[in-house]
């Protein structure tokens, strides 16, 4: 069942538009994040299902009601800020229990669940500590307790990670995870880093200038990206400009380079279907491609230099002309700048994508 | 090795501290001007003022050699005299409170404001204290007198047979103290709401909280500084306001400040005066006090 449902949702800032028409679904339980740089109106969606904003046209359903003109003090949704927002004059209990004490609810029942909400995000005894005396990642675990204390219909996180450090960061992803998981309820979580989205998701929606352009599992995402876009944007990606032609025989493309004999053939590709000779663009991840001419599709290069990444290397290929191709080696040898290399991929590794957008 | 780095860095830490602390010491007597002119003219007035209570007198500047206590004796005794008193707060109180309720939400508007009219906005809240006390109470005659627009209003509309009394009473003196101290308390009350973070009313509205309950459980207290800072001033101004109880107030409202200047200017009656004065300001300092207590952000 649909637990949040934007449909059409259209809402101008003056003569801007920031969010253009975006219909969108989330599933019980299911964590979505919204992907985007700043100003693709990520968070102007975020804040219209909180109802912080109204849209000027479309709807909004929480659980299958109409809440398009519900107030936000009535939505019963949960929202971690950006910046924390927790209340500066109240304890750590007091901030847990706002929403229980506008609600009515038995004192002692309050600090059941107070208690019980503190347990749960490992920080037990620090009732009563204020909000200044908490470190970032403290202060976000209570932010997160104080959003779910209520047992919202769903879960909202703004950004709730952008203000700690990377260690922090990765810690605290693990832990909005396990919570989540436990407590099983719908989140929509906005980000503009792309490993937190595709490592905390169940499903990504990708945006630009106020719409959408691309929804799936973060390893759709990542593997067949729609555009030159959605593969940029997340994680690092070659773009080889080429001329696709059907292969008739066995499916899928055959591709050259422009002014280039040599062909390679791609298997997979999303919707995009090009025409005879039409100016694409073959995309490549730097991990997939190998050393050496294992592999059917290759090409030749002159390496240019080579950057050490911890877990690999990365290696600036040069090919025959101004086409630069990075690749990531895990090899222990590795050759060096200078040297000539050829590289090789899978049929299936390489993905074709509209070339509108040049390299 | 790194061990070392901390060390030698914390003792530069301490040596540039210690250069603070002197090059503060030397400028130190620069404070001295300062020291000096509060001495002679607010320290040693005060305590001329305190000893010339303590003497028994009367009218016509006849002052006893004797020291006594019998002024404050009668002073305290008298129902008359305490009722001056307890007026002088009460009024002090009315104006902040009615300046606070008029103020707060213009300042929250103003404080939350984006555009680039809230400079311009500010400077025309506190144009009023630009002009003379004396004109700016004259301007509200016109408007509050018998046959005053305000009066013209009222029975036009008819709401009333006959003209209301807003001037020479305790209504005139207040609306012209409000009028007033309202600049103050809404600089007070802009400066610390703007330090409000809005997200933290949208977190309230978001576990439930209706706007009433924003106001009372987030904005409120955490605006309290700027309120009992807020309060202070205006309290004090009250309390001490001479011209403007004197002119829309009338003859009929005798506050502190108006009964000193009638003791000391009219009757030469100085011991009486300064006793007065000395109770006055024993009765702002207590306010005080308790301000400062309750301004604590926490309880």
């Amino acid at each position: 069942m649909a637990s949040v449902e934007l449909q059409d949702v259209v809402k101008h800032y003056g003569d801007a538009s920031v969010v253009n028409r975006v219909s969108l679904s989330v599933q019980d339980g299911e964590f979505l994040t919204l992907l985007g740089p700043s100003g693709c109106g990520k968070t102007t969606c975020l804040r219209m299902v909180a109802g912080f904003v109204t849209p000027d046209s479309g709807s909004i359903r929480i659980a299958g009601q109409d809440v398009t003109r519900v107030p936000a003090y009535r939505r019963d949704t949960g929202m971690v800020f950006q910046q924390y927002a927790l209340f500066p004059h109240l304890s750590v209990a007091q901030n847990l229990a706002f929403g229980l004490q506008l609600r009515k609810i038995r004192r002692q029942d309050i600090r059941h669940r107070v208690d019980d909400a503190l347990e749960r995000i490992r920080l037990p005894g620090y009732g009563h500590r204020y909000p200044d005396e908490l470190s970032g990642g403290q202060k976000q675990r209570v932010a997160l307790a104080r959003a779910l204390i209520l047992s919202p219909r769903v879960l909202l996180l703004d950004e709730p990670l952008g203000a700690l450090d990377q260690k922090l960061r990765e810690e605290l992803q693990q832990e909005i995870k396990r919570i989540q998981k436990e407590v099983g309820v719908t989140t929509i979580f906005v980000t503009h880093d792309q490993n937190e989205a595709l490592s905390l998701s169940d499903r990504v929606v990708v945006m630009r200038h106020g719409g959408i352009v691309q929804i799936g599992s973060p390893k759709t995402l990542y593997d067949r990206p729609v555009d030159h876009y959605v593969a940029s944007f997340i994680g690092k990606i070659n773009f080889l400009p080429v001329r696709a032609q059907r292969d008739t025989a066995q499916g899928g493309w055959f591709v050259n380079r422009p002014g280039h004999t040599t062909q390679w053939r791609v298997l997979t590709n999303t919707e995009y279907q090009p025409g005879q000779d039409q100016l694409s663009l073959l995309a490549l991840r730097p991990e997939r491609i190998e050393l050496g001419a294992g592999l059917p599709n290759q090409i030749m290069g002159r390496v240019e230099q080579v950057t050490y990444a911890g877990d690999g290397w990365l290696l600036d290929v040069r090919a025959d002309d101004d086409l630069r191709i990075v690749v990531k080696v895990h090899n222990r040898s590795t050759p060096v700048s200078g040297e000539n290399v050829t590289l090789s991929w899978r049929h299936e590794d390489a993905v074709l994508l509209p070339g509108e957008a040049a390299a | 090795m790194s061990q070392d780095v901390v060390l030698s860095t914390s003792a530069i830490g301490s040596a540039t501290t210690r250069t603070r602390l002197s090059s503060a010491s030397k400028v130190s007597w620069l404070a001295l001007p300062g020291v000096l002119f509060l001495t002679v003219f607010f320290v040693a007035p005060l305590c001329y003022l305190l000893a010339l209570s303590m003497h028994g007198g009367g009218s016509m500047g006849r002052v006893d050699p004797q020291w006594s206590l019998v002024n404050y004796q009668r002073f305290l005794s008298d129902h008359y005299y305490l009722g001056i008193l307890w007026d002088t707060g009460v009024f002090g109180a009315l104006t902040a409170l009615i300046c606070a309720i008029f103020a707060f939400p213009f300042s929250y508007k103003l404080a939350r404001m984006r555009t680039k009219w809230r400079t311009p906005l500010l400077f025309i809240t506190v144009l009023p204290l630009l002009i003379s006390a004396v004109i700016r109470n004259l301007g509200w005659i016109p408007i509050l007198s018998e046959r005053g627009m305000l009066n013209q209003i009222v029975l036009a509309a008819g709401l009333r047979n006959e003209p209301l009394q807003w001037i020479y009473n305790y209504t005139g003196a207040l609306i012209g103290m409000v009028h007033v101290e309202l600049p103050f308390m809404v600089l007070m009350l802009v400066a610390v709401i703007r330090k409000i973070d809005p997200a933290l009313e949208e977190a309230a509205i978001n576990l439930g909280a209706t706007p009433w309950q924003v106001f009372r459980r987030v904005i409120l207290p955490l605006s309290r500084p700027g309120l009992v800072a807020g309060t202070l001033i205006v309290f004090m101004a009250a309390i001490s306001a001479l011209v403007t109880p004197a002119i829309l107030g009338g003859k009929r409202v005798m506050l502190m400040a108006l009964y000193i200047d009638q003791q000391m200017r009219a009757l030469l009656n100085y011991p009486v005066g300064a006793t007065a004065a000395i109770l006055t300001m024993a009765a702002a300092l207590a306010a005080m006090l308790l301000a400062m207590k309750l301004g604590r952000s926490r309880t």
